[in-house]
């Protein structure tokens, strides 16, 4: 299993993306991505080859649950582990989301500084088939 | 003129002598050899060549035997025997040329030439010369003595002759008349009318005496009766003269007087019927002559002894027939009163009315009236009234007016009374009151006009007992029905302004009623009539197999629902309703479902627009929430920037209260969700020491910032609550946060979990939470579960926390029907928060342990595959292994086998099987004591039916096996997930 390297991000928050930039920046080795829907994340996806997908929910063109759908659909992209970083955080919502396939939801707001650490070890227990525990 | 000839004189006694010449009934009858015996005798005795008996009529001399002479009458004028009758010897005339009487006679210049003529009279019993036996010759000559005395004798021996044959004659038309008296008894006996009998006869006897009159009078019983019910014969007197006798005669029989007795001419002799002693009846015969009367009577004495005897008993039959007939017309008018009970189209009211009619018919009379009495003071008034003669007065009756008045005047009455009025205007009044259940309700009146023609009888009594009680009972339901109505209609207003109907079916008919309102939210017209199919087919088709189910479930089990379901009405509107039904169970079977309905569209449109609002909210609030933690974040980082300790200080500030605004955020949004009533609980069954180990494990770290830790006392056996795994953590995390808090540091905190805890009649699983510490004042105990109450107010910043915490929580264990409670001594407090233990059988042990943190290493959900596919299972069950335990099934066959060997949480279907579409193991999974979650493979898209039969389905072709195991790994990893999902911490 290789290390978690590549991460695309789809995030129509100019503030979050700045931060989430700059925290993979200070704290970690991540090449990271950040879109401002997932309609511009799927275009750039082909040349990125991310291992690992970020998705906020409510964003305009296409949303989260969209794109997810749109992931899943894709052979080539279906083994990508999705991970839901969102305010949209209804228990209902949540179960949607994991049923549509997101390996794992964070929920709004987080703790910038964990989040490198956070998202390796989703990565490790993605790979070992094991539950996204925390 | 005067004749050559001297015609006899008539005899002094002519009269009667005519009279009994007639009563020997022989003249111009046939002539008869023993007659002609006798002038044969005479003819050759006295040697003459004619011999005669003569008879002598008013007017004529007739022959009833003759020798000698062709002619067989000759006027009586001309008569030798008119001579001869005045004698009582025998008159011989030896020469009529020598006798200046007879000398001119025609008979003696002219045919037959009479020269000699000798005549003996024949002389009746009574001693009239009714005629003569005669001889004549054509010469003179002289009787010797022997002669005469023998024409002497042969006349005796014709008279006793005619005696005789009269008697004869007599004693048959006496039999006749016995005979048919006979006849007229049996009839009367049988009970044949008697005027018809009686009528017949008298016909009789007026044949055998047509000269006589024969009236029969007849007085029945109470009754002076005087009318004449049959005669026959010449009347000879008025028939009024007939019938004033009898009156008198019975005058003077009632008052034991002998009657007056007068001759009557004609005859009139009147025969009383007795029986013992009392007369009933009388027959009146009139006849020209007394003589003849006796004789009648003496024919008709057998008939009167018997007749009177006869009649009493007819008419004893004939009240009693009466008595039949009158219990007849009871029953039929009971007939009628169950009839009129029966009239389901007719209101109470109209029943009564009805049977009013009905009884006014039955008692005969003229008004009959229900009066109302509502307690001691209201005044009474009319409840009811029925007027044989509503228009006008009929020619005796009094006009209703009069009648009513009449009424009103009485009493009320307290029991069944009866009066005959005997004043200036004769009443028969008959009433009752009408009470049921010991309360009055008012009375009922018939009054008719008159003297009663019959009074009333026993039987009339009887009618008016069970008539009054039918009305009695028919007016209590009429009045509990105006009662009930008005309820109903209360209800139904209710019910309207609540927007709830009602429902029930009965399940032998299987027709639902249903109430306006509920035929309101259908928008169905009053006049539709729904069934079982048609009612589940308003529900919209995702709601169809639910209702369906719970409906199946209630008849199966009794079990009752409450459910809030999407719906289309008739118009095609579609709505939210809420569904509730309870059933009636008799001899363990359920008989009968009924509940509520409700349209709560409104409310549902309420709901999803708040929880639009909760969900808007939470993200619009969190979103700029992100920044701020993530800018101050970045900033505090020494990696970013170098800060002093003031700037650092600073930020602490700011991250810290980000954190409460967060925290606060969730309870808010919380609390707001469970007013809203949009929280929702997935309730499954969960062994208790595991989820509140899981807790403790969670909030150790949160515990160990205050140096305290955790220790925990499980309960010895498993112990099983159905309760929302989120929601029972959330409350177990606050208590454990709380009791760290409040705790002095380096506390040890106790959790105790115990089962059996008897909370109403209940066993229940409780876990406790004890912590050491200063307690909660008694002044707050009351307010310990209330919103922003933390006991110390400057302490919130101290111990953090939003003061929403023990609100939530109680509130989440309310609605999963706990209990949640605490205990502060000095020292200590304890929280305790209960939920109602289930049993689970232990082989299901397994299935509702919380995964914990390795839990996934030791359970695997278990799955069965049914697939023909040997590859595709091949696959599966190899990339799958480690996060389930498989069984394959390559049929139905070896599914049936499968599902029977163990318990599965998930059936994956495929549905081309080699032995059938595996469809058909549907139901035989569903029926399953737990039912796994049932995902269906096939090659084309289900149908909406088949669809809501299954969790999930696949479309083959859109999954390649990889994508299949795929598919498959996240489901149970999201599976995994939602058994233990936690929010990450901030």
């Amino acid at each position: 299993m290789r290390s978690l390297q590549r991460i695309l991000h789809a995030e129509d928050d100019q503030d979050i993306q700045f931060l989430l930039k700059m925290t993979f920046d200070t704290f970690s080795d991540f090449v990271y991505a950040c879109y401002d829907n997932g309609e511009e994340l799927l275009e750039a996806l082909p040349d990125f080859k991310p291992d690992m997908i970020l998705l906020d929910m409510m964003m305009p063109k296409l949303n989260g649950l969209q794109t997810l759908a749109q992931l899943k659909a894709n052979p080539l992209t279906r083994h990508i582990p999705v991970i839901f970083l969102t305010a949209k955080i209804q228990p209902e919502e949540v179960s949607h989301y994991e049923l549509q396939g997101a390996f794992a939801i964070l929920f709004k707001p987080f703790e910038l500084s964990e989040l490198p650490g956070k998202l390796e070890r989703l990565w490790q227990r993605y790979h070992k088939g094991l539950p996204p525990q925390a | 003129m005067t004749l050559p000839y001297q015609p006899a004189d008539h005899p002094v006694n002519e009269a009667e002598r005519l009279l009994a010449l007639k009563n020997y009934e022989i003249l111009d009858t046939a002539a008869q050899e023993v007659f002609d015996d006798y002038t044969w005798l005479a003819s050759s005795i006295c040697g003459t060549p004619i011999a005669l008996i003569s008879l002598i009529d008013m007017q004529r001399q007739w022959f009833k035997s003759r020798v000698g002479l062709d002619a067989r009458e000759t006027p009586r004028d001309i008569s030798f025997c008119a001579h001869a009758i005045l004698q009582n010897q025998v008159m011989e005339i030896p020469d009529t040329l020598k006798d200046e009487r007879f000398k001119k006679n025609p008979l003696v210049s002219n045919d037959p030439n009479i020269r000699f003529y000798a005549g003996a009279p024949l002389t009746s019993a009574e001693g009239y010369h009714v005629g003569t036996l005669c001889v004549i010759d054509h010469k003179p000559r002289q009787l010797t003595e022997h002669q005469k005395e023998a024409l002497l004798r042969l006349s005796r021996q014709v008279i006793k002759q005619m005696e005789i044959q009269q008697l004869l004659k007599e004693r048959r038309r006496e039999e006749a008349l016995l005979e048919h008296i006979s006849k007229v008894m049996t009839e009367l006996a049988s009970g044949n009318l008697p005027t018809d009998v009686l009528q017949g006869l008298a016909n009789k006897m007026g044949e055998i005496f047509p000269d006589t009159f024969l009236g029969l009078h007849f007085s029945s019983a109470g009754d002076n009766s005087k009318a004449i019910m049959a005669t026959a014969g010449k009347p000879l007197h008025s028939l009024g003269f007939y019938a004033r006798q009898i009156e008198h005669l019975l005058q003077s029989d009632r008052e034991k007087k002998e009657p007056a007795k007068i001759r009557f001419e004609p005859a009139y002799l009147p025969l009383l019927i007795k029986v013992g002693g009392t007369t009933v009846g009388a027959i009146s015969i009139a006849a020209e002559d007394q003589r003849q009367l006796e004789k009648y009577e003496r024919f008709l004495r057998p008939l009167i002894n018997s007749l009177g005897s006869l009649l009493m008993s007819y008419q004893k039959a004939l009240t009693q027939r009466a008595v039949y007939d009158r219990q007849q017309l009871q029953l039929q008018a009971l007939q009628s009163l169950n009839d009129i009970a029966s009239l389901y189209d007719l209101n109470l009211k109209e029943q009564i009315q009805k049977a009013l009619v009905l009884a006014c018919q039955y008692f005969d009379v003229d008004l009959g009236v229900i009066i109302t009495r509502r307690g001691d003071t209201s005044p009474e008034s009319v409840f009811a009234k029925h007027s044989a003669h509503p228009d006008k007065s009929a020619s005796g009756v009094e006009a209703v007016d009069a009648l009513s008045a009449f009424i009103a005047e009485q009493p009320t009455p307290t029991k069944l009374k009866v009066v005959y009025a005997e004043s200036s205007s004769p009443r028969c009044y008959l009433a009752c009151p009408l009470d049921i259940d010991d309360q009055m309700l008012g009375s009922l009146h018939f009054v008719r006009s008159q003297s009663p023609q019959s009074p009333f009888n026993e039987t009339d009594i009887e009618f008016m007992r069970l008539f009054s009680r039918w009305i009695a009972s028919t007016w209590s339901r009429y009045e509990h029905q105006q009662v009930r109505k008005k309820n109903e209609e209360m209800l139904e207003k209710t019910g309207k302004i609540a927007q709830v109907g009602g429902w029930e079916v009965d399940l032998k008919t299987q027709r639902p009623i249903w109430s306006a309102q509920t035929r309101a939210i259908h928008e169905v017209p009053d006049d539709y009539t729904p069934d079982m199919e048609t009612a589940i087919n308003f529900y919209a088709p995702e709601a169809r197999p639910i209702i369906t189910g719970l409906v199946e479930e209630a008849i199966k089990n009794g079990s009752t629902w409450d459910v809030e379901l999407p719906f289309i009405t008739a118009k095609n509107r579609h709505i939210w309703v809420r569904s509730a039904g309870e059933t009636v169970v008799e001899a363990g079977q359920t008989v009968r479902l009924f509940g509520v309905f409700q349209d709560i569209t409104r409310r549902k449109k309420n709901e999803l627009i708040k929880e639009e609002f909760i969900s808007t909210m939470n993200h619009e609030l969190r979103t700029p929430l992100t920044s701020i933690a993530g800018a101050l974040s970045m900033l505090g980082s020494p990696q970013v920037k170098e800060i002093s300790a003031t700037e650092k200080r600073l930020l602490d500030i700011a991250r810290k209260n980000t954190a409460r605004l967060t925290e606060l955020i969730n309870d808010l949004l919380d609390i707001e969700k469970i007013a809203a009533g949009a929280m929702r609980f997935q309730m499954r069954p969960l062994e208790i020491n595991t989820i509140t180990e899981e807790a403790l494990v969670q909030q150790s770290a949160f515990a160990a910032g205050f140096n305290s830790r955790y220790e925990l006392s499980p309960c010895e056996d498993q112990v099983f609550a159905s309760v929302d795994p989120l929601r029972f953590t959330q409350i177990l995390n606050n208590l454990l946060s709380n009791a760290a808090k409040f705790s002095p540091p380096e506390s040890h905190i106790q959790v105790i979990v115990s089962s059996e805890h008897m909370i109403d009649g209940i066993p229940h699983v409780c876990i406790r939470v004890t912590n050491p510490g200063p307690g909660i004042p008694p002044a707050f105990h009351d307010q310990v579960f209330t919103r922003f109450m933390q006991v110390d107010g400057s302490d919130t910043r101290a111990h953090g926390g939003t003061g929403l915490g023990l609100a939530i929580s109680k509130e989440l264990t309310m609605a999963m029907q706990g209990k949640i409670d605490f205990a502060s001594e000095d020292g200590q407090t304890t929280f305790t928060v209960c939920f109602p233990q289930i049993d689970v059988p232990e082989a299901h042990h397994e299935r509702f342990y919380l995964e914990g943190n390795n839990a996934h290493d030791h359970y695997k959900p278990r799955i069965l595959m049914i697939e023909d596919d040997k590859d595709l299972a091949g696959i599966v069950g190899e990339q799958c292994k480690k996060m389930a335990h498989f069984v394959f099934a390559g049929s139905i066959k070896e599914a049936q086998d499968a599902l029977k060997e163990s318990i599965y949480d998930l059936v994956l279907l495929d549905l081309m099987l080699p032995d059938g579409s595996g469809l058909k193991l549907l139901p035989e999974i569903k029926e399953l004591a737990i039912p796994p979650e049932i995902v269906v493979l096939s090659a084309v898209e289900l149908n909406q039916a088949e669809q809501s039969l299954v969790d999930e389905a696949l479309v083959k072709s859109r999954y390649t096996p990889e994508a299949f195991v795929s598919w498959l790994q996240s489901k149970l990893q999201n599976r995994l997930q939602a058994l233990n999902r936690k929010e990450p911490s901030v």
